[in-house]
């Protein structure tokens, strides 16, 4: 009986995250083909889609969760989440910052001459 | 001497026991989950270097062609299905697109790749070892494993779809 529930539930958590992950995955796809979102914000859009689809699968299919045996896993993937940020966030920033700092290429070529 | 250690030894073992509580290191299955779990971290962290390389870099192609003319979404939407359903038949180390392209893409694309052809040689070998072996200890706690890394693989689809492709379609 226990066994038997615990396995039901098991399955209704897979499946109501593959249907969240499709709902999701399926919102992505409408967001970027037609003009619901404002141009410039549909970065923002996507990325905020795939970071809440990256939520489902690791608590419907990674089973990161928050009980008392989940506490290691937790913090491991909150250090992990700090690095992929400070890698991802960092390198944008700094290359922007260079990007803006660089000479149009005419300059360059004017100082060539 | 080896008397008055032998009692150390003794009365540490029950200290160890008195104020440990749980006796003993912690199960196989427990260390070996959370070190995969580890693994796959490091290997998202490997990731997002390349994302970020992929991010910065796809917006400069000097006049070339850009993502919005190489990617077809269509395909991409079928492969997204696929990995979601984890219909391994798909070939996903199929072709993405011809020529002339960036090597960041064919680095994150690829790696990812990679990662999932290793990934299908694991679950055969996987479905050998479960048909051979039954259902034991060792077998269940690999194919734990493997489900917790074809997972995060799909967790780092969802990104690739998300920056290479569909931030490419910019309608």
């Amino acid at each position: 009986m226990n066994e038997k529930s615990k396995h039901s539930s098991s399955i209704l958590a897979y499946t109501s995250g593959l249907a969240f992950a499709l709902l999701l995955t399926g919102a992505s796809f409408l967001v970027s083909h037609s003009h619901e979102l404002w141009g410039p914000g549909l970065p923002v859009g996507l990325a905020v889609l795939a970071i809440a689809q990256m939520g489902v699968h690791l608590v419907f299919f990674l089973h990161v969760g928050s009980g008392p045996d989940d506490t290691n896993t937790v913090l491991a993937l909150a250090f992990g989440i700090l690095i992929v940020t400070l890698v991802v966030s960092g390198s944008l920033w700094i290359m922007a910052n260079l990007n803006g700092n660089m000479m149009p290429p005419s300059a360059i070529m004017e100082m060539a001459r | 001497m080896s008397a008055t250690e032998a009692t150390a030894e003794s009365t540490g073992v029950t200290n160890l026991n008195v104020s440990g509580g749980e006796a003993g290191p912690a199960p196989v299955a427990i260390v070996v989950s959370y070190g995969f779990w580890i693994f796959l971290l490091s290997d998202i962290i490997m990731f997002s270097a390349l994302f970020a390389t992929y991010a910065v870099l796809s917006g400069q192609t000097d006049g070339g062609p850009s993502g919005r003319e190489l990617f077809d979404t269509r395909n991409v939407a079928i492969e997204t299905l696929c990995l979601l359903f984890s219909s391994y038949t798909c070939g996903l180390g199929s072709v993405f697109l011809e020529r002339r392209s960036l090597s960041a893409f064919f680095a994150l694309v690829g790696l990812h790749g990679a990662h999932v052809s290793i990934g299908l040689i694991w679950l055969a070998f996987m479905v050998a070892q479960t048909a051979a072996k039954g259902p034991r200890e060792f077998v269940l706690r690999r194919l734990r494993c493997f489900s917790l890394f074809w997972h995060a693989l799909d967790i780092i689809w969802v990104a690739v779809m998300s920056l290479v492709y569909l931030m490419a379609v910019r309608v």
